[in-house]
């Protein structure tokens, strides 16, 4: 009897823990942390020899590089906005991936807006402009200048069969 | 048969005032939009005026493109993680080591960190004044498409060509010849 029940204990206990080891870990939710990490910078400035990478994902050796300065920096107390301005002066405005809002550069925010609402404010005004069926008191053809210009043409054809 | 003219109605040929502004508006962006198409497609940079920078050198001297007026200058972008650089390096430090009397010689460090640039420099044995591009304000200047790139200005403060890529001893002996035969 008992020979015949092993297997099934031991299948029983094999199965019981795999289960448990199978389970997920738990997980705790955590306080948030206002210290910022070397990605949180990294993840806001651009790789300056490649085109839309930011240097947290980016492989180049200059980008190991200036994660390893975020790194020493946020270290020494600096915050982000001081790494981000040293990467400016460094490699230039183009670590921002955003045109600056001086000089020159201010057109480009400035001109999306201003054609933004062009386009909406001629939309508007096209569609204000459109005859609408609720406005159309009359019906087709009721129009003065179009019945004296049928007149006209009618008078014309008549003249012509004669 | 007499002919008889008939007037036809008008059908609102007078253009709506927004016109004007959306025309304004649809012609600044297609300027924009030029703009920028000439400003990418304006090339390599292989002859004119050299533009005029100050390079603050790794030794801490301030060096003024403009005031070496008189004297040819080759300049010479490239970065410590750039594999090509190592191929020219020694030739430009030996060339320099013989016609520094005649011709000076110039370092751009592109896109780098001082640590390694200064390491890089070492490695090599570099004498002649290098510094930082702060801002790749230089690099933007020249329009440089990579490095290394080496650029050969004469007496005048105009450039003379580009070489880009490494430099191989008999292209820089050529434009060493040409530099002091002006």
């Amino acid at each position: 009897m008992n020979d015949f029940r092993q297997p099934h204990l031991f299948l029983t206990l094999l199965l019981l823990s795999a289960l448990w080891f199978g389970l997920p870990t738990p997980t705790y939710a955590q306080e948030p942390s206002d210290t910022p990490t070397v990605n949180d910078v990294a993840g806001d400035l651009y790789c300056p020899l490649c085109t839309g990478q930011t240097v947290d994902v980016c492989a180049l050796e200059v980008c190991a590089d200036m994660r390893q300065i975020i790194a020493e920096r946020l270290a020494a107390g600096e915050s982000p906005e001081q790494i981000k301005a040293h990467f400016v002066e460094q490699y230039g405005p183009q670590v921002l991936g955003k045109p600056s809002t001086e000089g020159f550069h201010l057109t480009a925010w400035v001109i999306p807006f201003i054609a933004l609402g062009g386009a909406a404010m001629a939309l508007f005004l096209w569609l204000r402009g459109r005859p609408t069926p609720a406005r159309a008191t009359h019906p087709i053809g009721s129009d003065p200048s179009a019945d004296a210009y049928h007149a006209q043409l009618d008078r014309a054809l008549e003249r012509l069969d004669d | 048969m007499t002919t008889q003219t008939i007037d036809r109605p008008t059908l609102g040929t007078q253009r709506p005032w927004w016109m004007l502004p959306a025309l304004v508006v649809v012609l600044s962006v297609l300027g924009l939009l030029a703009y920028g198409l000439m400003a990418r497609g304006r090339g390599q940079l292989v002859d004119g005026p050299a533009p005029d920078f100050t390079l603050q050198s790794f030794a801490g001297e301030p060096v003024t493109l403009s005031e070496l007026r008189g004297q040819p200058v080759i300049l010479n972008f490239w970065a410590s993680w750039c594999r090509e650089c190592d191929k020219e390096m020694r030739l430009l430090e030996s060339s320099y080591q013989r016609y520094q009397d005649e011709i000076v010689f110039l370092g751009i460090d592109y896109i780098d960190t001082e640590d390694k640039a200064r390491a890089y420099l070492e490695q090599y044995g570099i004498t002649y004044p290098n510094g930082p591009d702060l801002g790749s304000r230089i690099a933007n200047d020249y329009r440089i498409k990579g490095v290394p790139e080496t650029f050969f200005i004469g007496k005048d403060g105009t450039v003379r060509g580009v070489h880009i890529g490494p430099l191989a001893q008999a292209d820089l002996e050529a434009w060493i010849e040409q530099l002091r035969n002006e």
